[in-house]
């Protein structure tokens, strides 16, 4: 999707990610030995760590960039270059994600604007984690460069 | 065990900087085929062209980010929650070589009205470079535990 193509209030799927006890543990032993901890004081259920939740988000929005991406390729259609995101705020944690738990994630466009560089638009974005049973884990907005049509198109 | 850290270890204003971590191809490849699997992230070829080089996930930056704290200080801080990120900027590339470590400051310290034993800390993390150049900053807010009385001297 070019920065032309993207409507404010258009929300969309990123699909579900579940959390492995194996998946959990492997995040903490990299990232954040709270976990290491958790594990080590014989807790049934890990809890994930929140950078994890967010990152497994992340995973499930390139993978749908990437199917509509294969899909535009399929059609003949031009790609947009890929942006990168200069950040994200208001992350919040509004219940825990414990080993067993699926998240499903989607994002809805907050606004969009044209930047000083004529290639590229700024969009914002709501994340959303929703587990199982229909409860928020995870809530952020972000900031992602989008490619623009360019005139010769 | 190390002693617990309360409210009262982390006063306002305070500068402290910790960590170290080099940052390799094979991490940033391996972070970026779990989570953010972009061609600038796990493809050098591809990378060269669109950002001069193989660059790291912003959510690698982060999660490095979050094992320096835990082995600085977040392990043994009395937290009573940990109320969310309320910023994070990926203001500079991370690149394969680089040597980054945190330099953490005190933005906020204030007690809890209601809640005599409670504090609220904001930090703003700065993630730093070799060239003392601030890759990424993050600002989150902890309520921790303040010191109990019998500990007071």
């Amino acid at each position: 999707m070019f920065y032309e193509d993207i409507r404010v209030g258009q929300s969309a799927a990123l699909g579900q990610t579940e959390f492995s006890r194996e998946a959990i543990l492997a995040y903490g032993k990299r990232f954040d030995p709270r976990i290491v901890a958790q594990a080590a004081e014989g807790h049934a259920r890990l809890a994930a760590s929140g950078m994890h939740v967010a990152a497994a988000g992340m995973r499930r929005l390139v993978d749908t960039r990437s199917a509509l991406r294969a899909a535009m390729a399929e059609r003949g259609e031009t790609l947009p270059q890929l942006g990168v995101s200069p950040g994200f705020k208001d992350m919040r944690w509004p219940h825990p994600v414990h080993e067993g738990d699926i998240v499903s994630y989607s994002m809805e466009t907050m606004s969009k604007r044209e930047t000083s560089k004529p290639k590229w638009g700024l969009i914002t974005n709501r994340f959303r984690g929703v587990n199982q049973h229909g409860r928020e884990v995870l809530v952020f907005s972000s900031a992602v460069l989008i490619a623009r049509r360019s005139e010769d198109l | 065990m190390p002693e617990a850290l309360y409210f009262e270890d982390f006063p306002l204003g305070e500068v402290v900087e910790y960590g170290g971590v080099e940052v390799s191809v094979d991490e940033i490849m391996a972070f970026a085929r779990d989570f953010d699997p972009q061609p600038f992230h796990t493809d050098e070829e591809a990378a060269r062209a669109a950002t001069g080089g193989l660059i790291a996930s912003g959510w690698h930056t982060s999660a490095l980010l979050l094992r320096m704290n835990c082995e600085a200080f977040l392990m043994r801080a009395a937290i009573l929650e940990e109320a969310g990120v309320e910023e994070v900027r990926w203001q500079r590339p991370v690149r394969p070589g680089d040597h980054l470590h945190v330099r953490r400051h005190t933005l906020i310290s204030r007690p809890r009205e209601a809640q005599t034993s409670v504090g609220e800390v904001e930090f703003l993390y700065e993630v730093v470079n070799q060239e003392g150049v601030a890759a990424m900053t993050q600002r989150s807010v902890l309520l921790l535990k303040q010191r109990p009385q019998a500990l007071r001297n």
